[in-house]
């Protein structure tokens, strides 16, 4: 079940170059691109895929073709990182029928908490080496999202609430690490140069939230698709007390999705960071809104148990599209929120259609 | 059908002594907690959070959230959530002040002419119940999760707001007659806490006189046996969206009328701090359990723990971490009080 179309007929062709039957060949060929064709057209994320194409090529005419230079195409998966990190956290938390509206305040703490690490004049601590400061992000967004896991699988507490409650939380601790130096929430600058190579540059010239991107794509789609633990967390979603009955720890399933949700919350803002070499409260605006955005777009269903990543990952690419589209074209805040907003509705909708069609 | 009703109702009359007690003896506990936080309040800030001024001060910032947290207490009570309240109750006044001004600059009512004190006043509280509707329908017809539809709504009212200000302006210059409900008296009573009192009364009175307001708690309790035994499900979960809205027009009044001008940064946080409130107030997340009057001392709760943070300035975002512990230490203690 390849989702991408289009490229896999290629991978058949090199073997047959030199073999002097080339009228077989293609005939093969053009066999294996029409099954390739038809397992795409009918995969679940192909509609989605045309809204993404469609959209694209809206935004490229409204623009007079501003949107779709290559330059600005990479910027859109760039800026996209980020939120794909959030996303796959994110989508490990909803396909549990959970939401995780705490990894803004979760990002923002992980920033700052660098930020005061890394730097003389905001902390008190004094600079501590870059790799004992990202170690210091990654273990405290892991650590939220611990607490939320605790509290959801052993308390039994909604997830809606406690989550609202840590991001609120993390957000005043996250002003607080700011505020440490001037008193008032300030952007923490003068971080270590070499932070550039997680936001800006890359390994041979790909730039690293790129190759961030994939790999996050891919090992969330690894971990769901091919693991026990990534089936466990469709059962929980589905139906707990069949899953529970079925032998599956749904409460350590429960709490292992927060704790990753966290920590990919964590790298999004290490991602942030790098890219503007700075730290803030204010660094990742509405990250919660945005990946939940993707999700759902994504067409995971909010009440768990179905959803793939490559929906997902088309999600994360058509959230990404209509923010740079937007901004290129010329709408203000406001107006792109009224968007955003429209679409996670009808997004929803759709979703809520589709479940009602199947009598689910 | 007759005898098993019968049944039913023989069967609440001998559960209704201990379930009375024990509701008595949660807001028993509330009302203490209340009052040691006033204690502490007035030691802390040195009799100052006594001093009239404040205590008025108070009771009107209570009145916004308060009333907002009554409709959000129906929606709960049905095991639903409504995120949308902020926006919503931002969108009522910004058109309600934009129809009413009398700036021809901002005024958006036809050709100009602001509409009247009265006519602003209805059309107000029915924008917001329109909005609260929407949710209703999303929530029970087409079947969507109550957290996504409101949180869209949220974005859409708000987006809307923005437009309706002509892009994020101030829009002063609304009629003097229309702050009366925000800044009048009768007698000692400002008009806002009457206009409080008046919709919690209506509010307990609906929960728990009319058959209305005990589907709510059936359909909250149980879904499956709130359908069996008869109820109209769709429709209680449209309405509880409805009221929810009424009661955001409501405050959308009093917040206009206090400032006499309109803003799309009229109330910050309204959302979280009317949840807060109502699961302060001993409302089960999950819907079917609690009451009005454990709403009211939480909204109270929260009004007095703000209120002395920024009497000891407390930093804003210092705020933040406490009024989240407050938040999670609440909902703690409320699921393990249902386990």
């Amino acid at each position: 079940m390849t989702g991408a179309p289009g490229s896999p007929p290629k991978s058949s062709s090199p073997n047959d170059a030199g073999d002097g039957r080339p009228a077989n060949s293609s005939r093969l060929d053009t066999n294996r691109f029409k099954k390739y064709a038809l397992t795409a057209v009918r995969h679940e994320s192909f509609v989605l895929v045309v809204i993404l194409a469609l959209l694209m090529v809206a935004f490229n005419v409204i623009s007079n073709r501003l949107f779709g230079r290559p330059e600005n195409l990479v910027n859109i998966i760039i800026q996209s990182s980020t939120r794909s990190l959030a996303a796959v956290g994110q989508a490990l938390v909803i396909l549990t029928a959970g939401i995780d509206l705490s990894v803004g305040g979760v990002a923002i703490l992980a920033v700052t908490m660098g930020g005061a690490l890394m730097t003389a004049t905001a902390g008190y601590l004094g600079p501590v080496p870059v790799g004992v400061g990202v170690l210091a992000m990654l273990l405290v967004g892991a650590g939220f999202g611990a607490i939320n896991g605790l509290l959801v699988s052993r308390l039994r507490v909604p997830s809606l609430i406690v989550t609202l409650a840590t991001w609120q939380m993390a957000l005043g601790i996250g002003s607080h690490l700011t505020a440490m130096g001037t008193g008032k929430p300030a952007v923490i600058i003068e971080l270590p140069p070499v932070l550039a190579i997680l936001g800006q540059r890359g390994p041979g010239g790909v730039p690293t939230p790129v190759v961030a991107f994939i790999a996050a794509i891919a090992i969330g789609y690894f971990i769901l698709n091919h693991t026990t633990f990534g089936k466990s967390i469709y059962a929980v979603g589905d139906n707990e007390t069949a899953a529970y009955l079925s032998g599956v720890k749904t409460r350590n399933i429960k709490f292992w999705v927060y704790l990753i949700s966290g920590f990919c919350a964590a790298i999004a803002g290490l991602l942030q960071m790098g890219r503007v070499l700075a730290a803030s409260d204010k660094l990742v605006g509405s990250l919660e809104l945005d990946s939940i955005a993707a999700v759902v777009v994504g067409g995971v269903s909010l009440f768990g148990g179905s959803g793939s990543l490559i929906g997902v990952l088309i999600g994360v690419l058509i959230i990404g599209v209509i923010n740079n589209g937007m901004n290129i074209v010329g709408l203000n805040v406001w107006t792109q929120n009224l968007v955003k907003g429209s679409t996670i509705f009808a997004a929803v909708a759709v979703d809520a259609w589709r479940r009602s069609r199947r009598g689910g | 059908m007759l005898e098993s009703k019968q049944q039913g109702s023989s069967l609440a009359a001998k559960a209704k002594p201990s379930r009375r007690r024990r509701l008595d003896r949660e807001l028993l506990i509330l009302a203490i907690v209340l009052i040691v936080l006033i204690v502490v309040a007035s030691i802390v800030t040195g009799g100052l959070f006594l001093e009239a001024n404040n205590v008025r001060n108070l009771l009107l910032r209570t009145c916004i959230v308060g009333i907002v947290a009554v409709g959000q207490a129906f929606v709960m009570l049905s095991s639903g959530i409504d995120l949308s309240v902020g926006g919503n109750l931002i969108l009522a006044s910004c058109v309600g002040a934009a129809l009413m001004t009398t700036d021809p600059r901002l005024n958006i009512a036809p050709g100009g002419v602001p509409i009247s004190v009265g006519a602003g006043v209805i059309l107000m509280i029915l924008i917001a119940s329109v909005f609260g509707a929407a949710n209703g329908f999303s929530v029970s017809r087409l079947r969507m999760p109550p957290l996504i539809v409101t949180l869209a709504m949220w974005q859409i009212t708000y987006g809307a707001a923005y437009q309706a200000t002509n892009l994020g302006q101030l829009i002063a210059n609304v009629p003097e007659s229309f702050g009366l409900l925000g800044q009048g008296t009768v007698g000692v009573m400002p008009v806002p806490v009457i206009i409080f009192i008046a919709v919690v009364v209506v509010g307990y009175l609906i929960l728990t006189r009319t058959s209305f307001g005990l589907s709510i708690y059936s359909v909250g309790g149980s879904e499956s046996s709130a359908w069996l035994s008869g109820i109209n499900i769709k429709r209680v979960r449209t309405l509880v969206y409805v009221v929810s809205g009424i009661c955001v027009g409501i405050g959308s009044l009093i917040a206009l009328s206090r400032t006499l001008c309109g803003s799309i940064r009229m109330v910050v946080g309204l959302e979280m701090d009317s949840i807060a409130a109502v699961v302060i107030g001993g409302v089960s997340l999950f819907g079917g359990r609690g009451n009005l009057i454990g709403v009211v001392i939480g909204v109270l709760i929260l009004s007095v723990i703000n209120n002395t943070m920024t009497l000891t300035e407390v930093l804003p975002w210092h705020q933040d971490i406490i009024r989240g512990a407050v938040i999670l230490g609440a909902v703690v203690a409320n699921s393990i009080r249902t386990r």
